[in-house]
């Protein structure tokens, strides 16, 4: 009796959050972006491919922001080239799904483009899309998660990458381990796909000025940024594992639930203690 | 502006003059980007199953609604009164079949014309010459203007436009 009634206690206290702390926590349930130096880097990389109608792969560890750096790259280019009026997508981004095969893949890149006519037989879509590209003038597509690619649909990959009309870049993106093996697989993908970029895990300078701009412009927390330093830069360190994604996650939850225990800025306490429950 | 450019999402086909709808269906289906292998792919989209399989041919029983014409306008961005256009008006019989054709229209102006189809149409006003029933050289009727991708006849290749050489004068 007592434990219900106490969660029904907990839940009221739940509900009444202020609009501005929930406001605050809308906020920060939002993936946020920064331009990071890597981040550039890489982007001047991606660049050079689209422009040299050239293929890449683009690794990393799990976490390490590859989604959210080719998103923005996408986003970037394709904002650059919008005109009134007129359809043009410069760079076509996909996520694919697990054992995505040629229907799937072309169904992504339709929608992608926003074309709403996704059915018909294999020959119909991938005409549809080879079409579709070229009018859309494309330059690039990227693939994420290009592991979950079958093996037989590299073989529209590839065709993809070699129609002459199109002279599309083509950018795989996935996990470092899982994608090497999956284009070693087939000699003919291997060839193709030979410019490998890495995105790296974070050396230590850059791990911590990232941690404070994190902090100070992600969380918008402006007492907070002493917090990062000492032990709990270590602390941090450790359970991030130097990878921005996790970085991300372990920030944002702390601050979110140092706004719940109704503290302003995050705390240094909660800080710690999220970042111990991460394995 | 940002509304309109979401709605484009296939390529517009500009009807010809007198076009018939099935002819003006089938370059649609075939338009780059669109690429609509059968009518009811195009159907399905249009949220009109099977009907335009039937319009295709020619077959208007039940006539195409209003509704159905708006459906099908939405898709292929033209306004439905002109797809009625397309379509008999009212109190005109259509014979869907044999197909007819004249070959100096379509020299001028490479469609099949809905007035051909007429029950009465036997020859064509602006030349006055009549109307073809089939291939003037290999003797085999034409296939529904849907599938008229080269503009000639399939069986033999001879080009329509050629066939006006051997059409009749009618006075």
């Amino acid at each position: 009796m007592t434990t219900a009634k106490s969660s029904v206690q907990e839940f009221d206290d739940f509900q009444a959050l202020s609009p501005e702390i929930q406001a605050e926590i809308e906020r920060l349930s939002r993936p946020p972006y920064l331009e990071l130096d890597h981040v550039k880097r890489c982007h001047t990389w991606m660049y050079e491919l689209l422009v040299s109608r050239m293929t890449g792969l683009l690794l990393g560890e799990s976490r390490s922001g590859k989604t959210v750096t080719c998103k923005t790259f996408t986003n970037r280019c394709n904002q650059q080239a919008k005109t009134k009026g007129k359809r043009v997508m410069p760079v076509v981004y996909i996520q694919v799904p697990k054992n995505c095969g040629s229907r799937d893949l072309f169904i992504k890149i339709l929608k992608a483009l926003g074309h709403r006519a996704t059915s018909g037989t294999i020959t119909d879509l991938r005409e549809r899309t080879l079409d579709t590209l070229e009018l859309f003038q494309a330059q690039m597509l990227i693939i994420d998660e290009a592991n979950h690619l079958k093996l037989e649909t590299f073989s529209d990959v590839r065709h993809i990458y070699d129609d002459d009309n199109l002279g599309l870049s083509v950018l795989l993106v996935g996990t470092t381990n899982r994608l090497t093996r999956v284009v070693e697989r087939d000699e003919q993908v291997e060839n193709r796909f030979l410019e490998r970029y890495e995105l790296d895990r974070l050396d230590d300078k850059e791990f911590q000025q990232i941690a404070r701009i994190w902090v100070r412009d992600v969380l918008g927390m402006s007492e907070a940024s002493n917090l990062v330093k000492g032990e709990t830069l270590k602390l941090l360190k450790k359970t991030t594992k130097r990878l921005i994604g996790r970085l991300d996650m372990i920030l944002r939850k702390a601050a979110i639930r140092s706004l719940l225990k109704g503290y302003k800025t995050l705390d240094a306490e909660v800080l710690k203690q999220v970042a111990r429950t991460v394995k | 502006m940002d509304e309109l450019e979401t709605q484009l999402w296939l390529n517009r086909v500009e009807p010809y003059e007198g076009e018939s709808i099935s002819h003006f269906l089938g370059r649609f289906r075939r338009a780059k980007g669109n690429k609509f292998s059968a009518p009811s792919g195009l159907g399905k989209v249009a949220g009109l199953g099977a009907v335009l399989v039937r319009w295709e041919k020619f077959y208007f029983n039940p006539f195409p609604s209003r509704q159905e014409l708006e459906a099908l306008a939405d898709v292929v961005m033209v306004d439905a009164d002109r797809l009625a256009q397309m379509l008999q008006p009212k109190g005109v019989t259509m014979n869907p079949r044999p197909i007819k054709l004249c070959g100096a229209c379509y020299g001028e102006s490479p469609c099949h014309r809905i007035e051909w189809q007429f029950k009465d149409a036997y020859k064509c006003d602006r030349h006055q010459l009549r109307l073809l029933l089939k291939c003037t050289n290999c003797k085999r009727p034409f296939p529904i203007p849907a599938l008229w991708v080269q503009g000639e006849c399939p069986r033999c290749s001879l080009p329509f436009a050629t066939m006006a050489r051997r059409q009749q004068r009618v006075e």
